[in-house]
């Protein structure tokens, strides 16, 4: 090696040496681990927040690292466990529950936001709020909706008022088969590789009065109710287009943007992207509720949230963030970006979605109409059990055992015990 | 020897004993440590012993996830290993474009396995996909295959897709083992009258073959610990049908917080892994 390279590559080693042994910058960066935004007018919110932040905090920095949806969980479990990581995570159901030792109480920056932004839902509360403390910020959650195309379906006579009206009966034996024959499928995912499965599965299932637990964590899918959803599942399965036992996150909007599809639960994406593409059918995208049964008309409500962990490093200013990021001028400017889709966690902010201008001119909005629970345990207490019965897909799994020719009995029985093992832990701890 | 040389020994070998015991040798011992705890994300551990080990044999998708991993291992390896060895002597014998065949050869290797993984999906994706709509267009089939939907299906779709995947490893490890057959033996070969197959089975297999079991033995041990594809693919489904052993121990493991359990589904590799390495490289030794 040359004299000059030699001598430059020890004065890089010497300068790297000694800048590792300088005090730190004064400036502090609030680091986040968040999943992206389905929807593109979000994160350019966000960053217009993120901006003005750190213009009103010198000093301060801002800094997303964003990872897939499917690694949240894994990622958020490595942190947790080697307890380094982000200031703030992104969490999903019941995280709350999982890391309540791990993670800071908000309440703080809870009434802080409520001054301004109304006080957080209920369904945010029964997520978060754990041991009489709230563990995260709720941010927005996901309902369950009915996303349909107008034409198809007027071509085989249901008006939107007729579509608002639908109960599941009528979906399966009417509607379903029907759509089925001109060629344009209802259809829903039954895929374990598809976390939004349970996102008309818990409603589905609610409707007929089917629950995995009980309020004292007993379980009781095996009933006649369960058997009664499982076979009209099975009946509707006959109905959709083949592959909804393999459908993965983008599946539903793959199939609605290819102009094939009739209908699907739970895509507020779709309408964005059939927008932002131009696409011709644009406005015969709408949304509606989800059909209704026996018992009731259900919404699956998915909230998402934010943490901090309790070894962030810069706790003050990541509470400081998040009191910003849900001020009422930024809370509504998220909520209005986001539609149809999302509903923001706030209440003093959730009811203004329903006069955002995006909505009138499109008809695209959010119908919330009927309960809106947590899932899939409800109505069981929220417990971690949720998330574990949401990443072993238990649920779609027993659904998809029938569809595939399973006896519905079988299929109830494996259900039982996955169910059993994940709420045995659960009673232990209660106790 | 030498008291000195001794020590100058060990302290010529101690960086990569230090090395193999950080990168190997702890994360080994973990496992096992994990493995026989009921340890979850963000609780104390506590000493179970086999409790894992049994309840994962009672566990019916794990008994699933065996017969999977070996299924899979077989036909992966072997498919790898006889197109990997057709494409090599193919490109063996390339004489005009031979860089440019070799540089496509690599194509699999080099895209991002995420995309890959993504692009491969679409392709078995039952209505609108290619590999359906060209069977149909052609006549082959009659209504379009299950893949990803059907068990079965779902398990060719995986091997394919690793076989694709690994080919350029097998083909360019052969494609060196060929030439570095010295020519004068084929030569010698041919002049005695021996066929191109004779040459084949009596010269080129057995002086490549201690490079090909060397191949075949990395490849054991890659496809059997396997990840991304099939987690891309199938996650594992449809209903539990395709895990093998990673897919299992990251959902039980990782996010269902079940670490305990999630390392001891990872480390019944180990044994199997041990028993193959032990094999292959005996037979490797006994050929050198």
């Amino acid at each position: 090696m040359n004299k000059p390279i030699l001598i430059f590559l020890v004065a890089v080693m010497v300068v790297a040496l000694v800048g590792s042994f300088l005090p730190a910058s004064a400036q502090k960066v609030v680091t986040i681990m968040r999943a992206r935004h389905f929807v593109e007018g979000f994160e350019q919110q966000w960053h217009r927040i993120a901006q003005e932040f750190e213009r009103m905090n010198p000093g301060v920095k801002v800094r997303v690292d964003y990872t897939s949806k499917a690694e949240l969980e894994m990622k958020e479990a490595i942190e947790a466990e080697t307890g380094k990581g982000h200031d703030i995570v992104e969490s999903r159901m019941a995280g709350p529950y999982l890391y309540t030792d791990l993670l800071e109480d908000v309440d703080d920056v809870i009434e802080r936001i409520a001054a301004q932004s109304g006080a957080p839902i209920n369904l945010a509360k029964e997520y978060a709020f754990v041991d009489g403390h709230w563990k995260a910020v709720p941010v927005e959650f996901f309902p369950s909706i009915l996303c349909y195309r107008s034409d198809y379906w007027q071509q085989v006579g249901y008006s939107k008022e007729k579509i608002w009206q639908l109960t599941w009966d009528e979906l399966i034996y009417t509607a379903a088969p029907k759509l089925q024959s001109i060629g344009h499928p209802f259809s829903v995912p039954m895929s374990q590789i598809k976390g939004d499965t349970y996102h008309w599965m818990s409603p589905f299932m609610w409707s007929f009065a089917s629950y995995l637990v009980d309020k004292d964590l007993n379980v009781i899918i095996d009933s006649a109710n369960t058997y009664t959803a499982l076979k009209k599942g099975k009946d509707l399965y006959q109905h959709m287009t083949p592959g909804v036992l393999a459908w993965d996150p983008g599946s539903d909007n793959r199939f609605m943007l290819s102009g094939v599809g009739a209908g699907v639960v739970n895509s507020g994406s779709i309408w964005h992207q059939v927008k932002e593409a131009n696409l011709p059918f644009w406005e015969e995208i709408l949304y509606a509720p989800l059909p209704s049964g026996p018992a009731g008309r259900f919404i699956e409500g998915f909230i998402v949230q934010r943490g901090i962990w309790k070894f962030a490093e810069n706790k003050k200013e990541a509470k400081d963030f998040l009191v910003y990021m849900f001020t009422k001028e930024n809370a509504l400017a998220i909520a209005d970006a986001c539609m149809p889709g999302t509903v923001s966690a706030w209440s003093g902010i959730a009811p203004a979605i329903e006069e955002g201008p995006r909505q009138r001119a499109s008809e695209a909005f959010t119908p919330l109409v009927g309960e809106v629970h947590h899932g899939p345990d409800w109505p069981g207490p929220v417990t971690g059990a949720a998330s574990k019965i949401w990443t072993q897909a238990i649920i779609p799994i027993m659904f998809g055992k029938v569809a595939a020719g399973m006896s519905i009995q079988e299929a109830m029985d494996w259900a039982e015990k996955k169910l059993e093992e994940i709420y045995q832990q659960e009673r232990v701890k209660r106790k | 020897m030498l008291k000195e040389e001794r020590w100058y020994g060990y302290s010529m070998v101690a960086p990569a004993v230090i090395i193999i015991v950080a990168v190997v040798g702890f994360p080994l011992v973990y496992s096992f440590f994990l493995a026989m705890s009921d340890k979850a994300i963000g609780q104390p551990a506590h000493f179970i012993g086999f409790a894992n080990f049994a309840k994962l044999m009672r566990d019916e998708t794990f008994r699933i996830t065996i017969f999977n991993s070996v299924i899979y291992t077989i036909a992966a390896v072997s498919g790898k290993a006889g197109l990997g060895l057709l494409l090599a002597l193919i490109l063996f014998h390339i004489h005009r474009g031979r860089k440019i065949f070799r540089g496509l050869v690599m194509i699999p290797w080099a895209i991002p396995l995420s995309i890959a993984g993504i692009a491969w999906m679409w392709m078995y994706e039952p209505m609108f996909s290619v590999i359906n709509r060209t069977l149909l267009s052609l006549g082959l089939i009659r209504t379009p295959i299950p893949w990803l939907i059907h068990p079965f299906y779902a398990r060719v779709a995986i091997i394919i897709t690793t076989i694709w995947r690994g080919l350029p490893f097998y083909s360019l490890t052969f494609l060196a083992a060929l030439m570095a057959i010295p020519q004068d033996f084929l030569d010698s070969a041919k002049i005695d009258g021996a066929g191109a197959v004779r040459r084949f089975f009596y010269i080129t297999i057995p002086l490549a073959s201690p490079l090909l079991l060397i191949a075949t033995l990395f490849s054991v041990m890659m496809t059997v610990a396997h990840f991304d594809i099939v987690w891309t693919l199938t996650g594992g489904g449809p209903l539990n049908q395709t895990h093998i052993f990673a897919t299992f121990s990251y959902v039980e493991g990782l996010r269902s917080g079940e670490l305990g359990y999630g390392a001891a589904a990872s480390l019944f590799i180990f044994p199997f892994l041990a028993v193959v390495s032990y094999f292959q490289l005996k037979n490797i030794q006994g050929r050198i």
